[in-house]
């Protein structure tokens, strides 16, 4: 071992440990208490210009008071347990969707023709039956190649379901727990040109945020709803961009432009202590679908503002068939890279095919 | 978003430097505790964020890493602390308990020795002077290129070098059982 391996390994029991939401309210609360110009320290001048004793000391007194108190206004927000102060304010979702637009940080790819790209995700649903209903959770990783009309793959790890709240869960949803199936991502004729996954599609997508807009708008067609209700614009809009991120690789250009078209949306919704299916701690940008009585969110770093996944809660009890505040999705989308191949799926008991 | 943006932004919206807080403060904090223990830590990495913010007007907004700025700034701040931390390396290296990390260890073991090459090490770190230390923990402790260890010192990047270089032989004549006190450092260049 050399001298410098013998260094890292001193103190390296010290945990890194991300700083609390009191320390970065402290920081936030003293930010906000630094003058804007420092040429401009107008107090200062006017105190030391020798105002009363008494009244400088009553002043001082209020000071420490204030930030005792948390500082200004604040806004509690979920998750706080009754912390009074808030850290970095972030605004409103538009503005998380602005920075999540202008996110660094991660790998550009670009596979060739006769490559593909492997996305792994975790997600969580929910399995409803006329006898039963719970949370079912996969690990899936997929492949899809970058060129169009080819097949691709997918493997999905069953892993431990939930039970639905209230609800037991029944013997069905153990089956297989912890086993692999792979199928065919088969290249079907006639799908539609919104569900295509290959990097020639998706890199020709529009890449203005108003281009965007109207290309999510009217994508994923299915205005009507299974129970006969029409839904909005921006509802499928919003729906239509967790369908293009959740599990695929966009290119910077078309990323930056659902972000950027999303938030030209009304009504969405800003909340922090967000987390995603991979328990990956986050703040939200939340989209109240009223036809489904669903509330979705997208879910991004709060540093970084990459995306890491996304929830789904119940709004409408009667709309939605469960109670309000009932999680029914749960994803995270963990890694993407370019791959020389798709792998082959033996058809057969374990495995099949679908028009991916 | 860079920290170049992010700090641009902050001169208008001063919330927006919390975003670098959030970004830097873990392996900052993780650094300093490791030179001056955890109390010391959290007060120093307070301070680092607070001076940042009063010099963001003046940031270079080409660097788009704002690592080298911040590990000036800490290592600044940690010189004010020098006697102590020369105090907890000399006990570790007598002791073999270390003053720095004795609170993260595992409770079940109620002291926990340091190995013989720490405290080998802490005896040497405590002889060198403050700029060896300071160029050698940024490479080892803190991760940072020659180049960006010559940033956050504002040294030219052969200054770096050779003072990482002359520190390593220090640590390297401790770890083969040579008292540190008796090295003589331009022999070992």
């Amino acid at each position: 071992m050399n001298e410098m391996q013998a260094l890292r390994d001193m103190r390296s029991e010290v945990p890194l440990d991300p700083p609390s939401r009191e320390a970065e309210a402290r920081l936030v609360a003293a930010l906000r208490d630094e003058p804007a110009r420092p040429r401009r320290r107008l107090r200062g001048v006017a105190w030391g210009a020798g105002l009363a004793t008494g009244l400088a000391a009553a002043v001082a007194v209020g000071l420490v008071l204030a930030q005792g108190g948390g500082g200004g206004p604040v806004t509690p927000r979920p998750g706080d347990n009754g912390v009074a102060a808030a850290p970095l304010k972030l605004t409103s979702a538009a503005q998380v969707l602005d920075l999540a637009a202008s996110a660094k940080g991660q790998p550009e790819l670009i596979p060739r023709p006769d490559q593909a790209i492997m996305i792994k995700s975790t997600t969580m649903y929910i399995a409803e039956s006329r006898d039963y209903r719970y949370l079912y959770r996969t690990d899936r990783a997929v492949w899809w190649p970058a060129a169009p009309n080819r097949d691709g793959a997918i493997e999905i790890t069953s892993l431990e379901p939930k039970s639905f709240p209230g609800e037991p869960l029944p013997p069905v949803a153990r089956q297989g727990i912890g086993e692999t199936s792979r199928h065919v991502a088969k290249y079907c004729p006639g799908r539609p040109e919104f569900s295509r996954t290959d990097f020639a599609y998706v890199s020709g997508l529009p890449t203005t945020p108003e281009a965007m807009l109207a290309y999510l708008r009217t994508a994923a067609g299915g205005e009507n709803t299974k129970k006969g209700g029409k839904r909005t614009l921006d509802e499928m809009a919003f729906t239509a961009a967790g369908d293009l991120i959740r599990e695929r690789y966009l290119p910077p250009a078309q990323r930056a432009a659902v972000y950027r078209a999303l938030g030209s949306l009304s009504d969405l919704r800003l909340i922090e202590g967000a987390e995603d299916a991979a328990g990956r701690k986050g703040v939200a940008v939340a989209y109240d679908d009223a036809t489904t009585g669903v509330r979705r969110e997208l879910v991004f770093d709060p540093s970084t503002f990459l995306y890491l996944g996304e929830r789904a809660f119940v709004t409408d009890a009667d709309k939605a068939g469960t109670a309000v505040g009932t999680q029914v999705a749960s994803t995270a989308l963990l890694s993407a890279e370019v791959v020389d191949t798709v792998p082959a799926v033996e058809l057969g008991p374990k495995g099949g095919e679908t028009c991916g | 978003m860079d920290d170049a943006s992010v700090i641009e932004r902050s001169r208008d919206e001063p919330e927006y430097f919390a975003l670098l807080f959030r970004r830097h403060a873990p392996l900052l904090q993780r650094y300093v505790t490791r030179r001056l223990g955890p109390q010391a830590a959290e007060d120093v990495v307070n301070e680092v964020f607070l001076v940042a913010f009063r010099q963001r007007r003046s940031y270079d907004l080409a660097r788009t890493d704002a690592r080298p700025w911040l590990y000036g700034i800490a290592t600044n701040l940690v010189g004010r602390h020098r006697r102590g931390e020369v105090r907890a390396l000399r006990a570790l290296s007598v002791t073999g308990v270390d003053p720095v990390t004795e609170g993260f260890a595992d409770r079940s073991d109620a002291r926990v020795v340091a190995s013989a090459n720490s405290r080998r090490l802490a005896a040497a770190l405590a002889t060198l002077k403050a700029p060896f230390r300071d160029a050698l923990l940024l490479v080892a402790w803190a991760d940072l290129t020659y180049e960006e260890t010559a940033a956050a010192l504002g040294v030219p990047v052969g200054t770096v070098r050779s003072r990482v270089s002359r520190a390593r032989s220090t640590m390297r004549a401790a770890l083969g059982g040579v008292d540190p006190t008796s090295i003589d450092e331009e022999h070992y260049r």
